[in-house]
């Protein structure tokens, strides 16, 4: 790091306490705007199960599509946190600091989001209660154990159980500073979630040892919860879908897609709460460049299925590229996803000094969470859509339809009220985590040259 | 006894400064002792039977093909280890890991097995079979894969010694400047450490990694694609390319450690290599045996869950078939074993813990690439959907006659004598990173003990 502030104890807390103990003006205009976009979904939610899953433009073949599109693109956004947060503690990254509560908390509210639309997809939501009760097994009504969607569930709420643990354990020390600085219910609320920390050095070990231990616990979790997502497809016989890299290439799509969500927040938030000296840009260049890697890895695995999709040899596998590629609307959609996510943003990551503008990152990042969208969608949607060998099946192209478009703002307007509520309720930046990185920092004098240095173990 | 000689051996106890470093490391190629000039020779008798071998075979043809699968596998392997670990350096330079500067230069030089498995996968790469019946993305293109396949491996081969000798030439000019050597004169360029010359190097190094970063991911696709998948009726699983590239990098590091271990124990490096490198190159190198299980589940589960007849067959010849044994061989040596041992801090936090590890791994690698590319020539000639390919009635295991033995050995042992003459031209340690690593690091009391702080430039 090299735009470094020094930052007393004190003034941490102050600043980043701002926010959860002082409310401003544009909080309630935004949570009203949020609050109506929320509304309308639930309403649209609560008409479908009222009349069924009419309104949504599903035909006989194409039965997957946006609400799908929506759950996969918001559980690959929950991967930011973990990768952020546990593979960079693990590997000791010190920009990491002021990253790491906001990717946490967006991976707990975009996968909470994303376990709604399956619920909402599957339509007569009341028979959910089967899979809590199964009352008759010879009615083949209890779900079948054997099959990928049935794993779905159990792997989402593991994530989101083990996530929102991880979230707590990082906060218990800040919970406390908070408690020490309120009064009134506040002070009560912050007690009682506290857990009775006071900073001893038994204390602060359990935690340390907490932290680690979930880090390590958790990237198996992380990496399993997409892999199962993946099997949800690769496991089906369709053309398009049935191949073995769909795992590796979900996580690291779903890593892609989740980092950028997290460079967009941090500009956000950023502005929002004049974090200027907690987030510098060079937090966004490391940001940026981890994003080279990581969309190339990706980008790799998208041309891995893509040359073994054509290896094949296999007429109907063919088809169902030539359907991505070359049919519209399908072929705009495919320009611009391979333009959002990769060819667009990445030559301008290349540039250290469109790494350290915020408003460049801002955008870029933001663009490839269009394209990501846009890539679940071409997964999902053409497979279905391709002309089989049993001409009943032939339908028209699949449009998706206003309801569809309305829960997609929906999706995105339930996790923004998430994140925003979250920040008002609880520091946003670890303050513990920005006061021990005060501590860690040196310099080193190198000839004439003064380096910025951290402490090493 | 140590390999290099001459001086006061040093020890851990010897404080390196940049100046120690660059006398004594800029001394190194000139001292060898006579085990070292006695295992080059052996190495290179070795080496020599070994393409005599090959050529030998080259000449017999094509026929029959399952005698292939084993020239390719060395070849492969060497790939997989000596070729993927300057993969490493660059990776550690992209991250500026300061653990890995010790490590670099040994990594680097693994680029030196290029010169001897290109050879092989050039000889080998005219034993396939027509493509008629068989699955690629060529779709009958004139000369391929061949040409094509062919100038990937040699431009792989290129860009490793480039990599090397980029990296390689401020210490020739220290060389130059320190000794006085004819040679280091001729290989700096005249590099006098200008603040151009060392932007244009660091610009070079990164290029040149990422090239062959590249270049490397690329040929992994078409070397399984063109010498393993194609030659199995069915077989077109995505993920075996990604699969071979993690446990390349795997083996890259397990090599890198391996290599590092030999020049700490016999090298007279042990000022150099010191705990801090080991213990932080056992964490990708415990990272990597988890991705190896990761990718091995995927290519184990998709199939065996579709069922299709063309997936059974390809499970029955690559995992539960004739090759079983090797199956499980690698994937203990490769997952299990570096998995229950890096996970203990005592092991994973010492010098030999993470060199034994590397051991079983290497090994693991070897049997691991004997079992894809044996099984895959084995049934190489055989057409679409064949009887042979029904589970229960693949072809028996092709046992390597003394031809395919002597390749083998001889291939390993060219490796290791290239590498050794390498060592004698360059210090197998970069005495510029090394110390400009000194530089980044400094000591200092904390409380009642001494941390290291470490400088984070730009």
């Amino acid at each position: 790091m090299q735009e470094r502030y020094d930052l007393a104890p004190a003034e941490v807390n102050r600043d980043l306490l701002h926010f959860p103990l002082h409310t401003p003006l544009w909080f309630w205009l935004v949570i009203m705007v949020l609050g109506a976009i929320l509304g309308a979904g639930v309403l649209a939610v609560t008409a479908m199960i009222i009349v069924g899953l009419q309104p949504l433009g599903y035909n006989n073949t194409t039965y997957w599509a946006v609400l799908i599109t929506n759950f996969v693109f918001w559980v690959g956004i929950s991967h930011a946190g973990v990768m952020i947060s546990a593979i960079l503690r693990l590997s000791q990254a010190e920009w990491r600091r002021p990253v790491t509560r906001a990717a946490e908390g967006l991976t707990v509210f975009a996968l909470a989001t994303a376990a709604i639309f399956p619920l909402i997809h599957a339509g007569r939501q009341w028979r959910l209660v089967y899979w809590f009760m199964p009352y008759d097994f010879s009615r083949g009504i209890f779900p079948d154990v054997r099959s990928a969607l049935i794993w779905d569930p159990s792997a989402i709420f593991t994530y989101l159980t083990s996530s929102a643990l991880f979230v707590y354990v990082a906060l218990v020390p800040d919970l406390a500073v908070a408690r020490d600085s309120t009064t009134g219910w506040r002070n009560r609320f912050y007690s009682l979630t506290a857990l009775g920390f006071h900073g001893s050095a038994r204390q602060w070990r359990f935690q340390a040892i907490a932290g680690i231990l979930l880090s390590a616990l958790i990237l198996p979790v992380f990496v399993s919860v997409h892999t199962i997502v993946s099997f949800d497809f690769s496991m089906a016989l369709l053309p398009g879908w049935h191949t073995t890299v769909f795992g590796p290439y979900f996580v690291i799509g779903a890593v892609h897609s989740g980092v950028s969500a997290v460079a967009t927040l941090m500009a956000v938030l950023r502005r929002i709460f004049h974090l200027e000296r907690y987030i510098t840009p060079d937090h966004f260049d490391a940001l940026g460049r981890l994003l080279v890697v990581v969309a190339t890895a990706w980008l790799f695995f998208f041309m891995m299925d893509f040359y073994f999709g054509i290896f094949m040899q296999e007429a109907t596998e063919i088809a169902v590229w030539q359907l991505r590629i070359f049919q519209m609307p399908y072929t705009v959609l495919f320009i611009i996803f391979i333009l959002a996510s990769y060819v667009i943003p990445v030559p301008i990551w290349l540039f250290r000094k469109a790494r350290r503008s915020i408003a460049v990152m801002f955008w870029t990042s933001l663009l490839v969470n269009v394209g990501m969208w846009l890539e679940r969608y071409i997964l999902i949607v053409p497979p279905l859509s391709a002309k089989q060998p049993w001409t009943f099946t032939w339908n028209e192209v699949y449009h998706p339809q206003p309801i569809e478009w309305l829960l997609v703002l929906f999706s995105f307007a339930l996790v923004c009220s998430g994140i925003l509520l979250f920040s008002k309720i609880f520091p946003i930046i670890p303050l513990f985590d920005i006061k021990e990185g005060q501590i860690l920092k040196r310099t080193v004098r190198i000839g004439r040259a003064t380096v910025p240095a951290v402490i090493r173990e | 006894m140590a390999l290099h000689s001459g001086g006061a051996a040093p020890t851990d106890v010897v404080r390196v400064t940049p100046e120690y470093a660059a006398q004594d490391l800029s001394s190194r190629p000139s001292r060898s002792s006579g085990l070292f000039w006695i295992a080059l020779l052996i190495l290179a008798v070795v080496g020599v039977i070994g393409l005599v071998a090959l050529v030998r075979e080259g000449a017999a043809g094509p026929e029959p093909r399952a005698r292939w699968g084993y020239i390719v596998a060395i070849a492969a392997f060497i790939f997989s280890t000596f070729q993927a670990a300057p993969a490493l350096a660059f990776m550690t330079r992209l991250a500026k890991g300061f653990w890995g500067i010790s490590l670099r230069r040994a990594a680097e030089l693994g680029a030196v097995g290029g010169l001897v498995s290109t050879p092989i996968f050039l000889v080998a790469l005219r034993q396939l079979p027509t493509w008629e019946g068989r699955r690629s993305v060529w779709f009958g293109w004139p000369n391929a894969p061949q040409f094509y396949d062919g100038l990937f491996f040699i431009t792989l081969a290129v860009l490793g010694l480039a990599i090397l000798y980029v990296s390689c030439i401020p210490d020739f000019a220290a060389m130059r400047y320190l000794r006085g050597r004819g040679l280091g004169r001729a290989l700096s360029l005249g590099w006098t450490g200008t603040q151009k010359q060392w932007t244009v190097l660091s610009a070079g190094i990164v290029v040149l990694g990422g090239l062959y970063l590249m270049t490397y991911a690329v040929l992994t696709v078409f070397l399984v694609s063109d010498m393993a998948m194609s030659l199995v009726p069915g077989w077109g699983s995505s993920v075996f390319a990604p699969y071979h590239g993690v446990s390349s990098l795997q083996a890259g590091i397990a090599t890198t450690l391996l290599i590092a271990g030999v020049l700490r124990a016999s090298g007279g490096m042990r000022p150099y290599l010191r705990l801090d490198s080991f213990w932080s190159a056992a964490k990708p190198l415990l990272a990597t045996s988890l991705l190896f299980f990761y990718f091995t589940w995927m290519e184990l589960m998709i199939p065996w869950y579709g069922k299709t007849p063309r997936e059974q067959a390809m499970l029955e010849l690559m995992m539960f078939g004739p090759y079983m044994w090797m199956f499980i061989t690698a994937f203990v040596c490769c997952f299990v074993l570096p998995f229950l041992l890096l996970i203990w801090n005592p092991i994973r936090v010492s010098i030999r813990g993470p060199i034994f590890v590397a051991a079983i791994i290497a090994f693991g690698i070897f049997i691991d690439r004997m079992r894809i590319y044996a099984a895959s020539w084995l049934v190489s000639g055989l057409p679409p959907n064949p009887p042979e390919m029904e589970p229960g009635h693949l072809p028996p295991v092709y046992v390597p006659a003394l031809p395919e033995i002597l390749v083998i050995v001889g291939a390993l042992a060219a490796v290791g004598a290239l590498y050794l003459l390498a060592t004698r031209l360059v210090p197998a340690m970069s005495m510029w990173e090394t110390q400009y690593g000194l530089l980044l690091k400094v000591e200092e009391p904390f409380m009642r003990t001494e941390i290291a702080v470490v400088a984070k430039p730009r």
